[in-house]
């Protein structure tokens, strides 16, 4: 099974490049959502807005280079060479969607 | 077999499988069964990341609510924009433990898990709706 570029492809379904592509799909997202919170937070005069630009900016930026990472490590496992990824990034990703979560949440519960 | 492997063909039914000591985490997954065609893997994990991404909308849906719609009662608006976070961070809280249970069950070769939280979230983002259209009517 060859891709256009002329490399092997595991299976025909590109279920790994399908991942890949929906962990960059989900930290645009995760980036769409800090922006949009920082400047809600941010218009009010709020210092958590810088928080959520501080904290959940950077970290959009490292779930992208780690889902890179996880692509690649996927691409060796299902070569025989290592195990697919585990669940660390999954859990990191869903801690900083709680954490978003709850700086918008103190936000709307403290300004009238 | 419950001892876990880290042999990504033990799953295809390929010679004899080798327990090995796994380094993968979380424990309580990876402690047990076998490992899965990696396409159940994957799909797993694209089920979890769209969960993550439902909590982000429900995030935004808030964000803009609370900013846009200001002919609306504040009461009423920070009421929908604070039901739309909770909601999310609900979301956002079981799509790891869901993430696990389902890949755990893989590793069993047991059913997945009943998907409790989709008919509630359903129910609740068309409750939702109805909210914001009595909010901006």
């Amino acid at each position: 099974m060859s891709d256009p570029v002329g490399g092997e492809l595991f299976d025909p379904g590109a279920q790994n490049e399908r991942t890949a592509l929906a962990w960059r799909r989900t930290a645009l997202a995760l980036l769409a959502a800090a922006l949009v919170g920082a400047r809600l937070l941010v218009s009010d005069g709020w210092a958590a807005g810088l928080w959520a630009v501080v904290l959940v900016l950077p970290a959009s930026a490292w779930v992208l280079w780690m889902a890179n990472r996880r692509y690649a490590k996927a691409s060796a496992a299902l070569a025989g060479r290592t195990a697919l990824p585990d669940g660390r990034l999954p859990t990191a990703v869903a801690a900083v969607t709680v954490g978003l979560g709850l700086m918008e949440l103190q936000y709307l519960l403290t300004v009238a | 077999m419950t001892t876990g492997t880290d042999d990504p063909r033990a799953g295809a039914g390929t010679g004899p499988r080798r327990p090995v000591r796994t380094r993968r985490r979380p424990l309580q997954v990876y402690r047990v069964g076998n490992e899965p065609d990696p396409r159940f893997t994957f799909a797993n994990e694209r089920t979890f990341l769209a969960w993550i991404r439902t909590s982000l909308a429900l995030f935004v849906t808030a964000a803009a609510i609370d900013a846009l719609v200001v002919s609306a009662e504040p009461a009423l608006r920070r009421s929908i924009a604070i039901g739309a976070v909770v909601l999310g961070i609900v979301c956002a809280l079981t799509a790891f433990p869901r993430w696990a249970a389902a890949e755990r069950a893989l590793r069993l070769g047991r059913p997945l898990p009943r998907a409790r939280l989709a008919g509630a979230l359903a129910l609740a983002v068309a409750l939702l709706g109805v909210l914001i259209a009595l909010a901006v009517s």
